[in-house]
Protein backbone atom coordinates (compact mmCIF):
# COMPACT_ATOMS: atom_id res chain seq x y z
CA UNK A 1 0.00 0.00 0.00
CA UNK A 2 1.30 3.39 -0.83
CA UNK A 3 0.89 6.05 1.38
CA UNK A 4 0.94 9.79 -0.15
CA UNK A 5 1.33 12.84 1.42
CA UNK A 6 0.44 15.56 -1.26
CA UNK A 7 -3.28 15.79 -2.04
CA UNK A 8 -5.04 14.49 -5.44
CA UNK A 9 -2.85 12.55 -7.89
CA UNK A 10 -0.14 10.00 -7.00
CA UNK A 11 2.95 11.86 -7.07
CA UNK A 12 4.69 12.00 -10.29
CA UNK A 13 8.35 11.06 -10.60
CA UNK A 14 10.38 14.20 -9.73
CA UNK A 15 12.43 14.64 -13.32
CA UNK A 16 15.39 15.47 -12.07
CA UNK A 17 16.23 12.11 -10.05
CA UNK A 18 14.88 10.41 -13.39
CA UNK A 19 16.52 9.33 -16.21
CA UNK A 20 16.50 13.40 -17.14
CA UNK A 21 18.37 14.17 -14.25
CA UNK A 22 21.42 15.02 -16.17
CA UNK A 23 19.62 17.36 -18.67
CA UNK A 24 20.22 21.17 -18.45
CA UNK A 25 18.42 23.04 -15.73
CA UNK A 26 16.46 24.97 -18.44
CA UNK A 27 15.10 22.16 -20.60
CA UNK A 28 14.59 20.36 -17.37
CA UNK A 29 12.32 23.03 -16.10
CA UNK A 30 10.67 23.01 -19.82
CA UNK A 31 9.86 19.51 -19.31
CA UNK A 32 8.51 19.46 -15.89
CA UNK A 33 6.34 22.74 -17.43
CA UNK A 34 5.39 20.55 -20.35
CA UNK A 35 4.49 17.94 -17.33
CA UNK A 36 2.40 20.14 -15.75
CA UNK A 37 0.31 21.05 -18.73
CA UNK A 38 -0.11 17.88 -20.10
CA UNK A 39 -1.49 16.94 -16.46
CA UNK A 40 -3.71 19.79 -16.39
CA UNK A 41 -5.20 19.19 -20.20
CA UNK A 42 -5.73 15.04 -19.28
CA UNK A 43 -7.57 16.48 -16.30
CA UNK A 44 -9.99 18.84 -17.96
CA UNK A 45 -10.71 16.61 -20.76
CA UNK A 46 -11.31 13.85 -18.53
CA UNK A 47 -13.69 16.28 -16.38
CA UNK A 48 -15.45 17.96 -19.26
CA UNK A 49 -16.23 14.42 -20.67
CA UNK A 50 -17.73 13.22 -17.38
CA UNK A 51 -19.78 15.83 -17.08
CA UNK A 52 -21.13 16.09 -20.79
CA UNK A 53 -21.72 12.82 -20.34
CA UNK A 54 -23.40 13.09 -16.39
CA UNK A 55 -25.73 15.91 -18.40
CA UNK A 56 -26.64 13.71 -21.30
CA UNK A 57 -28.16 10.97 -19.09
CA UNK A 58 -29.69 13.26 -17.09
CA UNK A 59 -32.28 13.33 -20.28
CA UNK A 60 -33.06 9.77 -20.35
CA UNK A 61 -35.45 7.96 -18.53
CA UNK A 62 -35.12 7.57 -14.72
CA UNK A 63 -32.96 4.30 -12.97
CA UNK A 64 -36.15 1.72 -12.83
CA UNK A 65 -37.02 2.31 -16.33
CA UNK A 66 -33.68 1.45 -17.55
CA UNK A 67 -33.23 -1.28 -15.73
CA UNK A 68 -36.81 -2.68 -17.16
CA UNK A 69 -35.07 -1.97 -20.45
CA UNK A 70 -32.20 -3.87 -19.43
CA UNK A 71 -34.29 -7.13 -18.13
CA UNK A 72 -36.43 -7.07 -20.73
CA UNK A 73 -33.44 -7.33 -24.07
CA UNK A 74 -31.14 -9.61 -21.49
CA UNK A 75 -34.39 -11.92 -21.01
CA UNK A 76 -34.96 -12.13 -25.13
CA UNK A 77 -30.52 -12.28 -25.10
CA UNK A 78 -31.00 -15.39 -22.43
CA UNK A 79 -34.27 -16.83 -23.89
CA UNK A 80 -31.97 -16.73 -27.13
CA UNK A 81 -28.82 -18.09 -25.82
CA UNK A 82 -30.53 -20.98 -25.11
CA UNK A 83 -32.63 -21.98 -28.42
CA UNK A 84 -29.35 -21.21 -30.13
CA UNK A 85 -27.73 -23.66 -28.16
CA UNK A 86 -29.95 -25.99 -28.94
CA UNK A 87 -29.99 -25.51 -32.84
CA UNK A 88 -25.72 -25.77 -32.64
CA UNK A 89 -25.71 -29.26 -31.03
CA UNK A 90 -26.97 -30.48 -34.06
CA UNK A 91 -24.07 -30.64 -35.67
CA UNK A 92 -23.39 -33.09 -33.75
CA UNK A 93 -25.84 -35.40 -35.48
CA UNK A 94 -24.01 -34.53 -39.28
CA UNK A 95 -23.40 -32.43 -41.88
CA UNK A 96 -27.22 -32.94 -43.70
CA UNK A 97 -28.92 -32.74 -40.66
CA UNK A 98 -26.92 -29.84 -40.05
CA UNK A 99 -27.34 -27.88 -42.84
CA UNK A 100 -31.01 -28.58 -43.10
CA UNK A 101 -31.21 -26.39 -39.57
CA UNK A 102 -29.65 -23.40 -41.18
CA UNK A 103 -31.94 -23.91 -44.49
CA UNK A 104 -34.70 -23.85 -41.78
CA UNK A 105 -33.77 -20.79 -40.19
CA UNK A 106 -33.52 -18.63 -43.45
CA UNK A 107 -36.28 -20.14 -44.96
CA UNK A 108 -39.34 -20.41 -41.92
CA UNK A 109 -42.79 -18.30 -42.74
CA UNK A 110 -42.59 -19.19 -46.44
CA UNK A 111 -44.21 -19.55 -48.79
CA UNK A 112 -46.84 -17.97 -46.41
CA UNK A 113 -44.42 -14.49 -46.02
CA UNK A 114 -41.30 -14.73 -48.61
CA UNK A 115 -38.46 -16.31 -47.97
CA UNK A 116 -36.46 -14.67 -45.17
CA UNK A 117 -39.30 -12.04 -43.43
CA UNK A 118 -38.79 -13.63 -40.21
CA UNK A 119 -35.49 -14.32 -40.28
CA UNK A 120 -34.86 -10.31 -40.72
CA UNK A 121 -37.71 -9.67 -38.17
CA UNK A 122 -36.09 -11.55 -35.96
CA UNK A 123 -32.38 -9.67 -36.45
CA UNK A 124 -34.14 -6.38 -36.58
CA UNK A 125 -35.47 -7.35 -33.33
CA UNK A 126 -32.18 -8.74 -31.78
CA UNK A 127 -30.68 -5.44 -33.41
CA UNK A 128 -33.04 -2.94 -31.67
CA UNK A 129 -32.73 -5.16 -27.96
CA UNK A 130 -28.65 -4.48 -28.84
CA UNK A 131 -28.92 -0.99 -28.95
CA UNK A 132 -31.30 -0.43 -26.18
CA UNK A 133 -29.20 -2.89 -23.47
CA UNK A 134 -25.53 -0.83 -24.59
CA UNK A 135 -27.24 2.43 -24.51
CA UNK A 136 -29.14 1.45 -21.00
CA UNK A 137 -25.70 0.25 -19.74
CA UNK A 138 -23.79 3.23 -20.26
CA UNK A 139 -26.28 5.51 -19.05
CA UNK A 140 -26.21 3.50 -15.53
CA UNK A 141 -22.42 2.90 -15.46
CA UNK A 142 -22.08 6.64 -15.96
CA UNK A 143 -24.83 7.28 -13.23
CA UNK A 144 -22.49 4.74 -10.95
CA UNK A 145 -19.33 6.76 -11.11
CA UNK A 146 -20.56 9.51 -10.56
CA UNK A 147 -22.78 8.41 -7.32
CA UNK A 148 -19.69 6.29 -6.07
CA UNK A 149 -17.41 9.50 -6.71
CA UNK A 150 -14.49 9.76 -5.13
CA UNK A 151 -11.72 12.95 -4.57
CA UNK A 152 -9.42 12.85 -7.96
CA UNK A 153 -6.88 10.33 -7.48
CA UNK A 154 -8.21 8.32 -4.48
CA UNK A 155 -8.59 4.79 -5.71
CA UNK A 156 -10.78 2.04 -4.22
CA UNK A 157 -9.19 0.31 -1.53
CA UNK A 158 -9.34 -3.57 -2.63
CA UNK A 159 -11.60 -4.60 0.64
CA UNK A 160 -9.61 -6.04 3.58
CA UNK A 161 -11.66 -8.65 4.89
CA UNK A 162 -13.53 -9.96 2.17
CA UNK A 163 -12.91 -12.89 0.50
CA UNK A 164 -14.56 -13.12 -3.32
CA UNK A 165 -15.24 -16.74 -4.95
CA UNK A 166 -15.96 -17.20 -8.35
CA UNK A 167 -19.61 -16.16 -8.60
CA UNK A 168 -18.60 -12.95 -6.64
CA UNK A 169 -16.05 -11.84 -9.68
CA UNK A 170 -18.43 -12.71 -12.07
CA UNK A 171 -21.27 -10.53 -10.37
CA UNK A 172 -18.72 -7.24 -10.57
CA UNK A 173 -17.93 -7.83 -14.18
CA UNK A 174 -21.25 -7.19 -15.64
CA UNK A 175 -19.08 -4.58 -17.66
CA UNK A 176 -16.64 -6.57 -19.15
CA UNK A 177 -18.11 -9.67 -19.76
CA UNK A 178 -20.85 -7.49 -21.62
CA UNK A 179 -17.61 -6.35 -23.99
CA UNK A 180 -16.55 -9.60 -24.46
CA UNK A 181 -20.10 -10.89 -25.34
CA UNK A 182 -20.69 -7.92 -27.47
CA UNK A 183 -17.06 -8.39 -29.81
CA UNK A 184 -17.77 -11.75 -29.84
CA UNK A 185 -20.99 -11.65 -31.25
CA UNK A 186 -19.29 -8.97 -33.77
CA UNK A 187 -16.86 -11.94 -34.76
CA UNK A 188 -19.66 -14.47 -34.89
CA UNK A 189 -21.76 -12.78 -37.25
CA UNK A 190 -18.78 -11.69 -39.58
CA UNK A 191 -17.79 -15.17 -39.80
CA UNK A 192 -20.40 -17.02 -40.02
CA UNK A 193 -23.01 -15.36 -40.94
CA UNK A 194 -21.73 -12.87 -43.89
CA UNK A 195 -18.30 -15.08 -43.88
CA UNK A 196 -16.25 -11.65 -44.40
CA UNK A 197 -12.10 -12.44 -43.84
CA UNK A 198 -10.24 -12.22 -42.25
CA UNK A 199 -13.21 -13.63 -39.41
CA UNK A 200 -14.14 -15.97 -41.06
CA UNK A 201 -12.40 -18.86 -42.97
CA UNK A 202 -13.11 -20.44 -46.15
CA UNK A 203 -16.43 -19.30 -46.81
CA UNK A 204 -19.23 -21.09 -48.61
CA UNK A 205 -22.45 -19.51 -48.85
CA UNK A 206 -24.93 -22.15 -47.85
CA UNK A 207 -22.62 -24.85 -46.47
CA UNK A 208 -23.02 -24.22 -42.32
CA UNK A 209 -21.72 -27.40 -41.10
CA UNK A 210 -17.91 -27.23 -43.23
CA UNK A 211 -17.75 -23.25 -42.70
CA UNK A 212 -18.33 -23.95 -39.03
CA UNK A 213 -16.12 -26.77 -39.05
CA UNK A 214 -13.38 -24.81 -40.81
CA UNK A 215 -13.63 -21.84 -39.00
CA UNK A 216 -13.10 -23.96 -35.36
CA UNK A 217 -10.15 -25.16 -36.83
CA UNK A 218 -8.13 -22.32 -35.89
CA UNK A 219 -7.04 -22.13 -32.37
CA UNK A 220 -7.22 -18.73 -31.85
CA UNK A 221 -10.78 -18.99 -32.98
CA UNK A 222 -11.28 -21.95 -30.68
CA UNK A 223 -9.60 -20.08 -28.01
CA UNK A 224 -11.93 -17.11 -28.24
CA UNK A 225 -15.12 -19.17 -28.12
CA UNK A 226 -14.02 -20.64 -25.36
CA UNK A 227 -12.90 -17.00 -23.38
CA UNK A 228 -16.74 -16.01 -24.86
CA UNK A 229 -18.95 -18.75 -23.42
CA UNK A 230 -16.89 -18.38 -19.67
CA UNK A 231 -18.26 -14.70 -20.38
CA UNK A 232 -21.55 -15.69 -20.99
CA UNK A 233 -21.76 -18.75 -17.99
CA UNK A 234 -20.42 -15.40 -15.73
CA UNK A 235 -23.01 -12.34 -17.63
CA UNK A 236 -26.29 -14.85 -17.65
CA UNK A 237 -25.96 -16.25 -13.93
CA UNK A 238 -26.03 -12.34 -12.43
CA UNK A 239 -27.65 -11.33 -15.23
CA UNK A 240 -30.90 -13.38 -14.14
CA UNK A 241 -30.43 -12.12 -10.07
CA UNK A 242 -30.82 -9.14 -11.56
CA UNK A 243 -33.56 -9.62 -13.40
CA UNK A 244 -35.05 -10.78 -10.11
CA UNK A 245 -34.20 -7.43 -8.06
CA UNK A 246 -35.38 -5.42 -11.18
CA UNK A 247 -38.94 -6.69 -11.85
CA UNK A 248 -39.64 -7.14 -8.54
CA UNK A 249 -39.83 -10.94 -8.73
CA UNK A 250 -37.07 -11.22 -5.73
CA UNK A 251 -39.08 -9.64 -2.81
CA UNK A 252 -39.83 -13.15 -2.13
CA UNK A 253 -36.53 -14.72 -1.15
CA UNK A 254 -37.44 -17.87 -2.61
CA UNK A 255 -37.79 -16.32 -5.52
CA UNK A 256 -34.67 -14.62 -5.58
CA UNK A 257 -32.75 -17.73 -4.76
CA UNK A 258 -34.56 -19.69 -7.44
CA UNK A 259 -33.61 -17.20 -10.08
CA UNK A 260 -30.18 -17.02 -8.68
CA UNK A 261 -29.90 -20.84 -8.89
CA UNK A 262 -31.63 -20.90 -12.39
CA UNK A 263 -29.22 -18.04 -14.11
CA UNK A 264 -26.18 -20.17 -12.67
CA UNK A 265 -27.45 -23.28 -13.80
CA UNK A 266 -28.62 -21.17 -17.41
CA UNK A 267 -25.41 -19.61 -17.50
CA UNK A 268 -23.03 -22.48 -17.28
CA UNK A 269 -25.31 -25.40 -18.94
CA UNK A 270 -25.60 -23.24 -22.16
CA UNK A 271 -22.12 -22.40 -21.99
CA UNK A 272 -20.95 -26.11 -21.53
CA UNK A 273 -22.78 -27.37 -24.54
CA UNK A 274 -21.56 -24.15 -26.73
CA UNK A 275 -18.11 -24.89 -25.76
CA UNK A 276 -18.03 -28.82 -26.46
CA UNK A 277 -18.64 -27.83 -30.23
CA UNK A 278 -15.22 -26.07 -30.67
CA UNK A 279 -12.90 -28.82 -28.42
CA UNK A 280 -14.69 -31.50 -30.72
CA UNK A 281 -13.64 -30.08 -33.63
CA UNK A 282 -10.29 -29.00 -31.56
CA UNK A 283 -10.49 -32.83 -30.91
CA UNK A 284 -11.32 -34.04 -34.30
CA UNK A 285 -14.70 -35.70 -33.29
CA UNK A 286 -16.67 -33.32 -35.42
CA UNK A 287 -14.79 -32.86 -38.46
CA UNK B 1 -2.22 -8.76 31.07
CA UNK B 2 -3.16 -8.00 27.70
CA UNK B 3 -1.03 -7.58 24.32
CA UNK B 4 -0.43 -4.18 23.68
CA UNK B 5 0.78 -3.54 19.68
CA UNK B 6 1.50 -0.40 17.42
CA UNK B 7 -0.81 -0.20 14.56
CA UNK B 8 0.54 2.60 11.49
CA UNK B 9 -2.95 4.32 11.31
CA UNK B 10 -3.16 6.37 7.68
CA UNK B 11 -6.32 9.11 8.43
CA UNK B 12 -7.83 11.34 6.00
CA UNK B 13 -6.73 14.85 7.04
CA UNK B 14 -8.67 17.51 5.39
CA UNK B 15 -9.91 20.78 7.31
CA UNK B 16 -12.91 21.89 5.33
CA UNK B 17 -15.52 20.66 2.98
CA UNK B 18 -13.76 22.68 0.32
CA UNK B 19 -10.49 21.34 0.89
CA UNK B 20 -8.34 18.63 -0.79
CA UNK B 21 -8.03 15.68 1.57
CA UNK B 22 -5.15 13.74 2.28
CA UNK B 23 -3.38 10.92 4.23
CA UNK B 24 -1.26 11.29 7.12
CA UNK B 25 0.11 8.14 8.73
CA UNK B 26 0.52 8.05 12.30
CA UNK B 27 2.10 5.34 14.97
CA UNK B 28 -0.88 4.62 17.43
CA UNK B 29 0.25 2.90 20.41
CA UNK B 30 -1.72 1.38 23.30
CA UNK B 31 -3.49 -0.86 21.34
CA UNK B 32 -5.28 -4.26 22.36
CA UNK B 33 -7.79 -6.66 20.63
CA UNK B 34 -10.58 -5.45 21.99
CA UNK B 35 -10.06 -1.84 21.29
CA UNK B 36 -12.68 -0.61 18.94
CA UNK B 37 -12.13 1.82 15.89
CA UNK B 38 -13.28 4.59 17.75
CA UNK B 39 -11.14 3.81 20.56
CA UNK B 40 -8.29 3.64 18.19
CA UNK B 41 -9.14 6.89 17.07
CA UNK B 42 -9.47 8.11 20.44
CA UNK B 43 -5.91 6.64 21.16
CA UNK B 44 -4.25 8.50 18.01
CA UNK B 45 -6.27 12.07 19.17
CA UNK B 46 -4.39 11.38 22.62
CA UNK B 47 -0.31 10.76 20.94
CA UNK B 48 -1.02 13.59 17.79
CA UNK B 49 2.69 15.44 17.88
CA UNK B 50 2.33 18.44 19.80
CA UNK B 51 0.45 21.39 17.58
CA UNK B 52 -1.64 19.42 15.77
CA UNK B 53 -5.57 19.05 15.42
CA UNK B 54 -7.49 16.12 16.80
CA UNK B 55 -8.94 13.94 13.76
CA UNK B 56 -12.37 14.71 13.58
CA UNK B 57 -14.54 11.67 13.56
CA UNK B 58 -18.65 11.17 13.69
CA UNK B 59 -19.43 10.09 17.42
CA UNK B 60 -22.43 8.70 18.98
CA UNK B 61 -23.91 5.59 21.65
CA UNK B 62 -20.77 3.84 21.05
CA UNK B 63 -23.86 1.08 21.46
CA UNK B 64 -24.21 0.60 17.61
CA UNK B 65 -27.79 1.87 17.58
CA UNK B 66 -27.73 4.94 17.08
CA UNK B 67 -26.67 5.06 13.47
CA UNK B 68 -23.78 8.20 13.53
CA UNK B 69 -20.46 6.64 13.80
CA UNK B 70 -19.33 5.60 10.17
CA UNK B 71 -15.89 5.51 8.56
CA UNK B 72 -13.98 2.93 5.82
CA UNK B 73 -11.89 0.96 7.34
CA UNK B 74 -9.30 -0.17 4.62
CA UNK B 75 -11.97 0.25 1.99
CA UNK B 76 -14.48 -1.37 4.21
CA UNK B 77 -17.61 0.45 5.54
CA UNK B 78 -17.77 0.46 9.00
CA UNK B 79 -15.15 -2.55 8.78
CA UNK B 80 -13.63 -5.41 8.10
CA UNK B 81 -16.20 -7.42 10.65
CA UNK B 82 -19.29 -8.10 8.92
CA UNK B 83 -22.52 -6.02 9.62
CA UNK B 84 -21.06 -4.43 12.57
CA UNK B 85 -21.06 -0.58 13.32
CA UNK B 86 -17.58 1.14 13.42
CA UNK B 87 -18.35 1.88 16.90
CA UNK B 88 -18.37 -2.00 17.63
CA UNK B 89 -15.94 -3.13 15.02
CA UNK B 90 -12.77 -4.32 17.41
CA UNK B 91 -9.14 -4.22 15.81
CA UNK B 92 -8.31 -7.63 16.68
CA UNK B 93 -8.05 -8.38 12.87
CA UNK B 94 -4.66 -6.57 12.79
CA UNK B 95 -1.49 -7.63 13.71
CA UNK B 96 1.65 -5.51 15.60
CA UNK B 97 2.87 -3.21 12.48
CA UNK B 98 0.09 -3.31 10.60
CA UNK B 99 -1.11 -0.30 8.57
CA UNK B 100 -4.73 0.50 8.70
CA UNK B 101 -6.33 2.78 6.26
CA UNK B 102 -9.20 4.97 7.82
CA UNK B 103 -11.05 7.11 5.45
CA UNK B 104 -14.59 8.98 5.38
CA UNK B 105 -17.66 6.99 4.21
CA UNK B 106 -17.37 7.46 0.61
CA UNK B 107 -20.44 8.61 -1.90
CA UNK B 108 -21.11 11.74 -3.71
CA UNK B 109 -24.16 11.72 -1.54
CA UNK B 110 -22.16 11.92 1.62
CA UNK B 111 -19.59 15.25 1.47
CA UNK B 112 -16.62 15.16 4.03
CA UNK B 113 -16.82 18.03 6.45
CA UNK B 114 -13.33 17.67 7.98
CA UNK B 115 -11.28 14.79 8.28
CA UNK B 116 -13.87 11.90 8.64
CA UNK B 117 -16.70 13.18 9.26
CA UNK B 118 -19.13 13.56 6.91
CA UNK B 119 -22.75 15.10 6.53
CA UNK B 120 -24.68 11.55 5.83
CA UNK B 121 -28.09 12.95 7.34
CA UNK B 122 -28.85 15.26 4.50
CA UNK B 123 -29.12 13.04 1.26
CA UNK B 124 -30.75 9.81 3.74
CA UNK B 125 -33.11 12.44 5.26
CA UNK B 126 -34.41 13.70 1.79
CA UNK B 127 -35.27 10.28 0.87
CA UNK B 128 -37.51 10.07 4.38
CA UNK B 129 -38.96 13.60 3.96
CA UNK B 130 -40.06 12.25 0.99
CA UNK B 131 -42.25 9.41 2.42
CA UNK B 132 -43.58 12.13 4.24
CA UNK B 133 -41.25 12.48 7.44
CA UNK B 134 -43.18 10.52 10.31
CA UNK B 135 -43.90 7.55 8.51
CA UNK B 136 -40.52 6.90 6.71
CA UNK B 137 -38.97 7.26 10.05
CA UNK B 138 -41.77 4.21 11.08
CA UNK B 139 -41.10 2.40 8.06
CA UNK B 140 -37.14 2.67 9.14
CA UNK B 141 -37.81 1.79 12.51
CA UNK B 142 -39.74 -1.50 11.99
CA UNK B 143 -37.03 -2.52 9.36
CA UNK B 144 -34.53 -2.36 12.05
CA UNK B 145 -32.46 0.70 9.76
CA UNK B 146 -30.55 2.87 11.87
CA UNK B 147 -30.08 5.05 8.78
CA UNK B 148 -26.21 4.54 9.33
CA UNK B 149 -25.09 5.29 5.53
CA UNK B 150 -22.98 2.11 5.28
CA UNK B 151 -24.89 0.37 2.56
CA UNK B 152 -24.09 3.52 0.08
CA UNK B 153 -20.58 3.92 0.96
CA UNK B 154 -19.38 -0.04 0.52
CA UNK B 155 -21.19 0.07 -2.79
CA UNK B 156 -19.06 0.39 -5.92
CA UNK B 157 -21.99 2.37 -7.94
CA UNK B 158 -22.87 4.71 -4.50
CA UNK B 159 -26.30 2.82 -4.40
CA UNK B 160 -28.85 3.56 -1.72
CA UNK B 161 -30.78 0.88 -3.05
CA UNK B 162 -30.89 -1.06 0.94
CA UNK B 163 -32.18 2.06 2.51
CA UNK B 164 -34.64 2.88 -0.24
CA UNK B 165 -35.86 -0.75 -0.54
CA UNK B 166 -35.74 -1.44 3.47
CA UNK B 167 -38.28 1.71 3.83
CA UNK B 168 -40.06 0.69 0.77
CA UNK B 169 -40.50 -2.65 2.46
CA UNK B 170 -41.94 -1.49 5.41
CA UNK B 171 -43.82 1.66 4.30
CA UNK B 172 -47.24 0.26 2.64
CA UNK B 173 -48.96 -1.37 5.65
CA UNK B 174 -48.11 1.94 7.31
CA UNK B 175 -50.01 4.19 4.36
CA UNK B 176 -54.05 4.44 5.07
CA UNK B 177 -54.96 3.72 1.23
CA UNK B 178 -53.93 2.59 -2.06
CA UNK B 179 -53.80 6.57 -3.24
CA UNK B 180 -51.30 7.92 -0.34
CA UNK B 181 -48.41 4.45 -0.96
CA UNK B 182 -48.52 5.06 -4.58
CA UNK B 183 -47.95 8.84 -4.01
CA UNK B 184 -45.53 8.70 -1.24
CA UNK B 185 -43.44 5.41 -2.97
CA UNK B 186 -43.40 7.19 -6.33
CA UNK B 187 -41.86 10.63 -4.68
CA UNK B 188 -39.42 8.08 -2.30
CA UNK B 189 -38.16 6.32 -5.84
CA UNK B 190 -37.59 9.65 -7.72
CA UNK B 191 -36.09 11.37 -4.65
CA UNK B 192 -33.60 7.90 -4.19
CA UNK B 193 -32.95 8.52 -7.70
CA UNK B 194 -31.65 11.99 -7.74
CA UNK B 195 -29.59 11.08 -4.50
CA UNK B 196 -27.82 7.46 -5.56
CA UNK B 197 -26.60 5.33 -7.85
CA UNK B 198 -28.16 2.66 -9.40
CA UNK B 199 -28.16 -0.38 -7.81
CA UNK B 200 -26.74 -4.09 -9.55
CA UNK B 201 -27.32 -6.52 -6.97
CA UNK B 202 -23.74 -7.24 -5.74
CA UNK B 203 -24.69 -7.74 -1.73
CA UNK B 204 -21.80 -5.27 -0.62
CA UNK B 205 -24.37 -3.66 1.43
CA UNK B 206 -25.95 -6.49 3.11
CA UNK B 207 -22.47 -7.68 4.11
CA UNK B 208 -21.98 -3.97 6.32
CA UNK B 209 -25.75 -3.70 6.79
CA UNK B 210 -25.71 -3.43 11.20
CA UNK B 211 -29.34 -4.04 11.06
CA UNK B 212 -28.20 -7.52 9.13
CA UNK B 213 -31.35 -6.21 6.54
CA UNK B 214 -31.80 -8.46 3.27
CA UNK B 215 -31.15 -8.60 -0.59
CA UNK B 216 -35.05 -8.65 -0.87
CA UNK B 217 -35.48 -5.62 0.14
CA UNK B 218 -33.34 -4.07 -2.64
CA UNK B 219 -36.38 -5.64 -4.70
CA UNK B 220 -39.21 -3.56 -3.27
CA UNK B 221 -37.80 -0.71 -5.63
CA UNK B 222 -39.07 -1.97 -8.44
CA UNK B 223 -42.02 -3.79 -7.27
CA UNK B 224 -43.49 -0.46 -6.09
CA UNK B 225 -42.32 1.35 -8.97
CA UNK B 226 -43.77 -0.95 -11.80
CA UNK B 227 -47.34 -0.77 -8.90
CA UNK B 228 -47.48 2.56 -9.43
CA UNK B 229 -47.22 2.74 -13.25
CA UNK B 230 -49.76 -0.19 -13.48
CA UNK B 231 -52.29 1.47 -11.63
CA UNK B 232 -51.47 4.99 -13.29
CA UNK B 233 -51.96 3.08 -17.08
CA UNK B 234 -55.36 1.80 -15.63
CA UNK B 235 -56.82 5.70 -14.45
CA UNK B 236 -56.53 6.88 -17.92
C1 LIG C 1 -23.64 -6.36 -26.29
C2 LIG C 1 -22.95 -6.77 -25.27
C3 LIG C 1 -23.47 -6.65 -23.84
C4 LIG C 1 -23.15 -5.67 -22.95
C5 LIG C 1 -22.23 -4.48 -23.17
C6 LIG C 1 -23.86 -5.97 -21.72
C7 LIG C 1 -23.77 -5.24 -20.55
C8 LIG C 1 -24.58 -5.41 -19.46
C9 LIG C 1 -24.54 -4.60 -18.28
C10 LIG C 1 -23.55 -3.47 -18.00
C11 LIG C 1 -25.54 -5.02 -17.47
C12 LIG C 1 -25.98 -4.32 -16.21
C13 LIG C 1 -25.72 -4.98 -14.96
C14 LIG C 1 -26.26 -4.09 -13.88
O1 LIG C 1 -27.46 -3.88 -13.77
O2 LIG C 1 -25.43 -3.58 -13.14
C15 LIG C 1 -26.19 -6.11 -18.13
C16 LIG C 1 -27.28 -6.79 -17.63
C17 LIG C 1 -27.81 -7.92 -18.21
N1 LIG C 1 -27.37 -8.55 -19.34
FE1 LIG C 1 -26.01 -7.83 -20.62
N2 LIG C 1 -24.59 -7.11 -21.89
C18 LIG C 1 -24.37 -7.56 -23.17
C19 LIG C 1 -24.88 -8.72 -23.74
C20 LIG C 1 -25.73 -9.60 -23.09
C21 LIG C 1 -26.09 -10.92 -23.59
C22 LIG C 1 -25.56 -11.59 -24.85
C23 LIG C 1 -26.98 -11.44 -22.68
C24 LIG C 1 -27.65 -12.78 -22.71
C25 LIG C 1 -27.04 -13.85 -22.41
C26 LIG C 1 -27.17 -10.45 -21.64
C27 LIG C 1 -28.00 -10.61 -20.56
C28 LIG C 1 -28.15 -9.70 -19.54
C29 LIG C 1 -29.13 -9.77 -18.49
C30 LIG C 1 -30.18 -10.85 -18.31
C31 LIG C 1 -28.92 -8.65 -17.66
C32 LIG C 1 -29.72 -8.23 -16.42
C33 LIG C 1 -30.73 -7.19 -16.83
C34 LIG C 1 -31.27 -6.40 -15.68
O3 LIG C 1 -32.26 -6.80 -15.08
O4 LIG C 1 -30.70 -5.35 -15.39
N3 LIG C 1 -26.40 -9.36 -21.91
N4 LIG C 1 -25.60 -6.33 -19.35
S1 LIG D 1 -29.87 -0.28 5.44
FE1 LIG D 1 -28.33 -1.03 6.95
S2 LIG D 1 -26.38 -0.21 6.17
FE2 LIG D 1 -28.01 0.95 5.14
S3 LIG D 1 -28.35 2.78 6.40
FE3 LIG D 1 -29.79 1.22 7.15
S4 LIG D 1 -28.71 0.17 8.81
FE4 LIG D 1 -27.14 1.31 7.68
S1 LIG E 1 -21.92 5.43 17.67
FE1 LIG E 1 -24.04 4.90 17.69
S2 LIG E 1 -24.04 3.23 16.30
FE2 LIG E 1 -21.92 3.66 16.44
Amino acid sequence: MTISDSPGAPARPDSSTTSRGTVPATLDSALRAADRLRARAWETVASTSVDAMVKATEKMPPTPQLKLAMAASGTLFSGFTVVHMLGNLQVYQGREAFDGYARFLRTVGSPVLPEKTLLWAFRVTMLAATATHVTCAAALTVRAQQAASRPRGQKRLRPRGRRRRPWDVAKRSMRSTGVVLGLFTAHHIADLTVGARPAAAEHVQGAAYDNLVRSLRRPAVAALYLAAMTALAAHTAQGLTQVGNDTGLSTDRAVREKLELAGRLAGTGVALANASIPLAVQLRIVR
Amino acid sequence: MHNTRTLTVEVWRQSSAEDDGRFVAYDVTGVTPATTVLELLDLLNEQLPDGEQPVKFDDGCREGSCGKCGVMVDGVAHGPEFNTTTCQQHVRAFRNGQRVRLEPLRAEAFPVLQDLAVDKKKSLRTVVKAARGPAGMKALTNAGCISCGACVAVCPNGSGQLFVGSLLTELPPLMKDDDERRERTEKVIETAGETFGPCSTLGDCTEVCPAGLPLENLSAVAREYLRNQNKTRHQH
